[in-house]
């Protein structure tokens, strides 16, 4: 088991301080749908209808790792679920318990990582979805090791990320930072970018079943977002943890 | 233990009563409840005016209402529209658009509201398996496990009832949509519609009238006639907001000579003018139409500029659209709110949805030109209307609803 254990697996360690900074200025316009966050709000039904037509949402238990002002917690919540949300920045965990009492949603949003919170619960979510955030943290294998502690026997994971090839690096650096501004640049850094093979080998390694992976293509000139089988830049995973883990 | 019902349909609108009838037809078993945030008593069918609000009614629609069984009660109140004259102010060629080149017995229908209403109304009312709840508001809606409930308001007492799926039809300030946290993008147009009735001196003989001006679009719809006003229009009026609230003011006198100025007297010369309305205009699109045990339709799924008239008979074909996929699933006993059921509905109405968008976008965009080469291509397009067949054709078919007829 050594050699497996991922590198930075100490409980409070798995963060970059400079990711979170760089949510941490922007987290007041997180529910802006025109403004840094707009590609997010416009992609946020597409990934919940994915997660939703392979694990029922309403009344199960479900975590949601790397929450930030809530987008996707929210969204699930509306569709019945009961959401704990994790964050590590203050800010955008603020903007989205503020934006949760105007919704009217009891969302729990905790300021604690995955690996922290694997110390002190086993065994007690249906559902852990962590979009959007392993290509923002040092260590996304033990991410992956700490959901599996946290995950009910037979319970889903959905993961999403970018890959690691030069058309991503095209589309979703050059083209959406720098070209068509459609974030923030320094958003993401190429080196931390995960090529499927990569999260298929850290799942098979826990004991998580890979069950799919689809793409999320945009296009500039409708404007519109659509899944795809084309996993060369963005991408959605869904695994389900054996019952005899 | 909750009331439960297959389907509720939040909103008894014409495109809520509409569903309901067209699920009843379909599925006579189904149990129904229809909320209504409004009283809803059987309005007094001797009651009318001259005032009376309108919609156009394309021939699919006709032929929709048909399929449920309500256009007997219906038809005696419609106006058939059996051609339509296309023109342009400064511009001397007219196009028209006729009936019989597509061998249709009308290109559209003209129907009061009211009438509309009284006739949904009534079928609903008739009906044993359909639960009408007004004036009742939806306060809550959860999802379950098992499907969905849906907490009510109504005459100060709290009700839960639970449903497999939840329709959201109440409309384009849809509250139910907001508060199950769906976005909507709107997009305000700088024009408004003045609205009103008019009568003429001669017979309107079921011809339509769309006229391009400066200022916008003008149309005449032909009505039946009322009490002495044997020769009554329907007038929409496009406008700049501010040149609208200024002939919302003028005198009737003075209002009809600046209509005839713009529209000139091809209805005729204009006797009366009724009360006049301005109504804004929007369009606007839910970012999302579909969820596990919930659709959103009619208004509150998409609201459309009302100059290509395609609104109401764009939801008419949704909400039969969605009666075929749930029958299906009924006939299997399937759940009728399932995600992948819904998603059959989406995806056979999308592009009907997206074209209708973009034909209204389109026509919209030519009347409101104002520059030199734009009208240019509209008249050309005028011109092409007239001389070639197969544009045309399309034009009208897409007038008459036939484009996805089911």
């Amino acid at each position: 088991m050594t050699d497996n254990t991922p590198k930075a697996a100490s409980v409070n360690g798995n963060v970059d301080a400079s990711e979170i900074a760089k949510f941490e200025a922007v987290a007041h316009r997180w529910w802006d749908r025109q403004g840094e966050f707009k590609s997010l709000h416009d992609i946020n039904p597409l990934r919940l209808n994915y997660i939703e037509k392979r694990a029922a949402l309403p009344e199960r238990q479900i975590l949601d790792v790397g929450c930030g002002g809530g987008v996707l917690s929210e969204g699930m919540a509306h569709r019945g679920a009961h959401v704990t949300g994790l964050d590590m920045g203050d800010a955008p965990l603020q903007v989205a318990r503020l934006h949760a009492l105007e919704s009217e949603l009891d969302i729990d949003y905790r300021k604690i990582t995955v690996e922290a919170l694997a110390e002190t619960q086993s065994a007690c979510y249906d559902i852990i979805t962590c979009l959007e955030m392993l290509e923002h943290v040092p260590d996304p294998e033990s991410v992956i090791l700490a959901c599996k502690k946290l995950l009910k026997p037979g319970g889903h994971l959905f993961l999403s990320t970018i890959n690691r090839n030069p058309k991503a690096y095209l589309f979703a650096i050059l083209g959406a930072e720098y070209v068509l501004k459609m974030l923030p640049r320094g958003t993401h850094d190429y080196a931390k970018l995960i090529r499927p093979a990569e999260l298929a080998r850290w799942l098979r390694r826990h004991g998580l079943a890979l069950q799919d992976i689809t793409g999320m293509a945009f296009n500039p000139l409708t404007q519109q977002y659509k899944l795809t089988s084309d996993t060369a830049v963005n991408y959605l995973v869904h695994a389900i943890l054996s019952n005899d883990e | 233990m909750h009331d439960h019902f297959d389907v509720v349909i939040v909103g008894a609108g014409m495109v809520g009563a509409s569903l309901a009838c067209s699920l009843l037809t379909c599925m006579p078993a189904l149990k129904l409840a229809v909320v209504e945030a409004f009283p809803l008593k059987t309005p007094d069918a001797a009651l009318s005016s001259y005032d009376a609000r309108s919609t156009a009614l394309s021939w699919g629609s006709s032929r929709l209402f048909e399929k449920i069984g309500l256009w007997s009660s219906i038809a005696p109140h419609a106006t058939a529209i059996n051609k339509i004259q296309v023109s342009d102010q400064g511009f001397p060629i007219a196009a028209r658009l006729d009936r019989d080149r597509l061998n249709l017995a009308a290109l559209g229908y003209v129907v009061e509201n009211r009438k509309l209403g009284i006739a949904l109304l009534e079928y609903i009312t008739r009906s044993d398996q359909i639960e009408l709840l007004a004036p009742a508001t939806v306060t809550d809606f959860r999802p379950t496990r098992s499907g969905s409930l849906v907490r009510l308001h109504q005459e100060n007492a709290e009700r839960e009832i639970s449903t497999q799926l939840v329709v959201v039809a109440d409309g384009s300030e849809s509250g139910l949509r907001q508060k199950i946290g769906i976005h909507t993008d709107v997009e305000e147009c700088k024009h408004a519609a003045l609205i009103a009735n008019v009568s003429v001196d001669r017979p309107h003989s079921n011809m339509a009238f769309e006229r391009f001006t400066e200022s916008g679009p003008i149309a005449l719809l032909p009505l039946a006639a009322y009490a002495e006003d044997l020769h009554r229009y329907a007038l929409v009026f496009h406008l700049h907001r501010t040149e609208c609230d200024r002939l919302l003011k003028v005198g009737d006198e003075e209002f009809i000579s600046q209509l005839h100025s713009r529209f000139g007297y091809r209805a005729g010369r204009i006797l009366k003018v009724g009360e006049r309305n301005k109504h804004e205009l929007i369009q606007a699109r839910a970012r999302e139409q579909i969820r596990q045990g919930c659709v959103i339709l009619g208004n509150a799924a998409h609201t459309l500029h009302p100059v290509a008239a395609q609104g109401f008979n764009l939801s008419l074909r949704d909400a039969r659209c969605l009666t075929s996929v749930l029958f299906r699933a009924h006939e299997n006993g399937d759940d009728l709110g399932s995600l992948a059921l819904l998603d059959q509905y989406m995806d056979l109405q999308r592009q009907d949805q997206v074209r209708v968008h973009q034909f209204t976008h389109f026509v919209l965009e030519l009347f409101t030109m104002k520059q030199l080469v734009p009208r240019l291509v509209r008249q050309l397009g005028l011109l092409s209307l007239d001389f070639l067949p197969a544009v045309k054709s399309e034009f009208i078919a897409f007038t008459a609803g036939l484009r996805s007829d089911l």
